[in-house]
């Protein structure tokens, strides 16, 4: 397996000495931090196979099969159920199968793509997190429309994302293709910052 | 901002859709150019009900089978253009 590097290593802002202007003397309503060693499959079944995909999925994974715009499972591992037939499998390395062992388990009934190297993934949490976003994307992030466990593709700016609540801080996961990542990453920080803005790197 | 009411998303904003066309029979590949002229470039243009694909490319990356009210804006009808499971 390739090394897994962070998609913010060359940013000026992940050395705490360049961001002393983003002094956190106030409240801090808002963290954000990178995930760097996300693994992430997506995988893709054809219209006639659907159902046997979602089943043979759930158990290869040994997670509940999540209904449309949800996930199941936990930080460590999760499925995430993002248009008909098409699941993204999320988690830390070691725990998210190898691309090679869920592809077997599909054979002829879905495609399997590894995309761990080709997104990036942010983390945004706290009392303004819903706010920080709603600078950057239409969706409706208060409890009652995206609740806790809510995985969708959605609009961050110009770009698309994949976008999870996953607690009740809330926190909010953003997988952006991860030639955006510096983009997402200032707009994140511009957006959060008249909340009170922690960053963790 | 319109908005559609996608099939699998729910209701979303207009900029996570990107308009394909107007729905119409895809000609065979040996079609002749007359009939492909037809479908690439003519269109009614009616004033009201028009049907519509649309690509819901920032969400689920289904195409979707819209009519819409060109003079209105009302969406009339909205269903995945994907065929089912019977066409298998
Ligand atoms: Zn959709």
């Amino acid at each position: 397996m390739l090394e897994r590097r962070s998609a913010l290593a060359a940013h000026p802002l992940v050395n705490p000495a360049n961001r002393a202007d983003l002094s956190t003397a106030g409240t801090v309503r808002v963290t954000l931090s990178e995930r760097p060693t996300l693994s992430i499959l997506q995988v893709s079944a054809f219209a006639q196979t659907a159902d046997a995909a979602g089943i043979y999925l759930a158990g290869a994974l040994e997670l509940e099969l999540p209904a449309a715009n949800r996930f199941s499972g936990d930080l460590r591992k999760s499925v995430r159920a993002i248009g008909p037939g098409i699941w993204q499998i999320v988690g830390d390395d070691g725990a998210v199968p190898e691309a090679a062992a869920i592809r077997a388990t599909l054979a002829g009934v879905a495609t399997v793509v590894d995309l761990s190297h080709a997104r990036a993934a942010f983390q945004v949490s706290g009392a303004a997190a819903a706010r920080t976003l709603a600078k950057h994307c239409g969706l409706d992030l208060y409890t009652p429309k995206f609740p806790t466990g809510s995985a969708t593709n959605t609009r961050f700016g110009h770009i698309g994302m994949t976008l999870a609540r996953i607690d009740d801080a809330p926190t909010f996961e953003l997988l952006v293709f991860r030639g955006y990542a510096e983009f997402v990453f200032e707009s994140l920080v511009e957006a959060a910052e008249e909340f009170g803005l922690l960053i963790l790197t | 901002m319109q908005q559609f009411n996608c099939p699998f998303c729910g209701t979303r904003d207009q900029s996570e859709f990107t308009y394909g066309r107007e729905v119409a029979p895809v000609p065979a590949l040996d079609a002749s150019p007359a009939d492909w002229q037809r479908f690439v470039y003519e269109r009614d243009n009616p004033c009201g009900a028009h049907a519509e694909w649309w690509h819901h490319n920032h969400g689920c990356r289904q195409w979707l089978e819209i009519v819409r009210d060109t003079l209105t804006h009302e969406v009339l009808e909205i269903k995945a253009a994907r065929r089912s499971k019977e066409r298998a």
